[in-house]
């Protein structure tokens, strides 16, 4: 079209103002952000201090498997119930503190938010203990796969344990629960024997309870998700 | 625009607290009085969604309550709400918005509007630790109104306020009441009255009345007395 025509007739037939279009766009609830910026949002929102614990912890286990003796050394595995309770801490967060209720009535499924922080914060300790894991095995002669498998059980039976009573206890009870349960799987791996526990003909056994404390976690995590949706009443 | 509930019902250990209830809700402020006890707070949480009914349905405009399109257009105010410890009142506007899934460009200009409106401009970088009942409890008005809600439901929301600051949300309540369903759950007849184009009154899981209300009226606190006595907080 000729450009000259364009303009005139742009200029001849203004469109008319808005009417009420505030009114209007209200009516259109369409979502101001997609699933994955939203999902990276709520990760966002796990505290500064959590990731540092974490790293702390990763931090502390290289310090003491170094120091070590070598009858003592895999007692380090002991400190990854911590990096389960500092994850699990997070997704009861708002229980604890009276958000639940607010948190619940709005618009965007909390569970799903709850989801992405314990996904973030359980990706994130899987990436610490799979960058101990070479280093503790090399310096206890043993495989790398051997040394994860002793790392990432006491985790995951933790997390599993702390799931289950921050679901069933409230608040602050909740917690203390949790870090109790921590301080048992801690309390058991320095009980045992080292000798008797890492032992090569004990390994197929931890392989069985590595299966079994990630279907409980991976079943936890599907409860706690339902529970987050609907307030408990009481 | 209509707010549909249906056989509406919560049961606790096989006694109701709610029982059978059937209304519809329209565009204007409609009270909710009871006694402790009523079953108020448990049929709020009901209509938020944040309670599962034993029985019955809630529907706007067709929307059932359990789905995402009824949440986007709710603003809550419950009764008794937290916060992080951390949160400054601008934080724990930008959190809640962000679960109401408003982008961040504009929740922060939502957010500082809402400030500005319940009066808290001065203290939005402040942690709302250092708030006092009152401020706290217009930051809850603020975080129910992120959304601009076409249904708001608001529990004893003057719970803290001094008269003058009732008085502002009263006049505020006022405004929304023309395009928003708005149900108020008080005690305080005083917040109702002058405002309320219907009255409901709950006791023991059921509507003892359910009629508009006639803002000349001025025999609401008389009504209330009656039935439920020196019972009142």
């Amino acid at each position: 079209m000729d450009q000259k025509l364009k303009k005139e007739l742009f200029s001849a037939f203004e469109a008319p103002k808005p009417v009420k279009k505030d009114a209007f766009l209200r009516t259109h609830r369409r979502r101001e952000m997609g699933n994955l910026r939203w999902l990276l949002t709520q990760v966002g929102y796990i505290r500064w201090y959590i990731w540092l614990g974490s790293v702390g912890v990763f931090l502390l286990m290289l310090i003491l498997g170094r120091a070590a003796e070598p009858r003592d050394f895999w007692t380090v595995t002991s400190l990854t119930p911590l990096l389960a309770l500092l994850a699990v801490s997070e997704g009861s967060r708002s229980r604890r503190h009276g958000m639940d209720e607010l948190e619940l009535a709005c618009r965007m499924p909390v569970g799903a938010a709850v989801l992405a922080r314990m996904t973030a914060l359980g990706l994130f300790d899987l990436v610490l203990l799979g960058a101990a894991a070479p280093v503790l095995g090399s310096w206890a002669g043993r495989r790398t796969l051997e040394a994860g498998v002793y790392l990432l059980t006491p985790y995951l039976l933790t997390a599993a344990l702390d799931m289950e009573l921050s679901r069933r206890f409230r608040g602050t009870v909740g917690l203390m629960y949790s870090a109790a349960a921590a301080g048992a799987v801690y309390a058991l791996g320095i009980w045992i024997p080292g000798d008797r526990l890492y032992r090569a003909e004990a390994l197929p056994l931890w392989w069985g309870a590595l299966v079994l404390t990630l279907a409980a976690v991976v079943f936890e995590t599907y409860k706690t998700v339902e529970r987050r949706e609907i307030l408990q009443w009481s | 625009m209509e707010l549909i509930v249906r056989g509406l019902t919560k049961r606790y250990q096989n006694r109701p607290v709610v029982n059978n209830l059937s209304f519809r809700l329209y565009p204007g402020i409609n009270g909710l009085l009871g006694a402790n006890g009523a079953g108020k707070t448990t049929l709020m949480q009901m209509l938020c969604g944040v309670l599962r009914p034993t029985a019955g349905s809630v529907s706007l405009d067709g929307v059932d309550v359990a789905s995402e399109d009824y949440r986007a257009a709710l603003g809550y105010l419950p009764q008794n709400f937290g916060y992080y410890p951390e949160f400054t009142g601008m934080d724990f506007l930008l959190y809640l918005a962000s679960l109401k899934g408003l982008s961040k460009g504009h929740a922060k200009r939502r957010a500082a509007e809402l400030l500005e409106m319940v009066g808290l401009a001065d203290m939005a970088k402040k942690r709302i630790k250092t708030y006092s009942g009152g401020m706290k409890q217009r930051l809850g008005i603020a975080q129910a109104l992120l959304n601009d809600p076409r249904l708001l439901i608001v529990d004893e929301p003057t719970a803290g306020l001094d008269p003058k600051e009732r008085v502002r949300f009263r006049k505020l309540l006022a405004q929304l009441g023309q395009d928003t369903i708005v149900l108020l759950s008080t005690h305080i007849v005083s917040d109702v009255e002058h405002i309320a184009g219907r009255m409901l009154m709950m006791s023991s899981g059921r509507f003892i009345m359910d009629e508009p209300w006639d803002k000349t009226r001025t025999d609401l606190e008389h009504l209330f007395l009656e039935e439920f006595g020196g019972m009142e907080e």
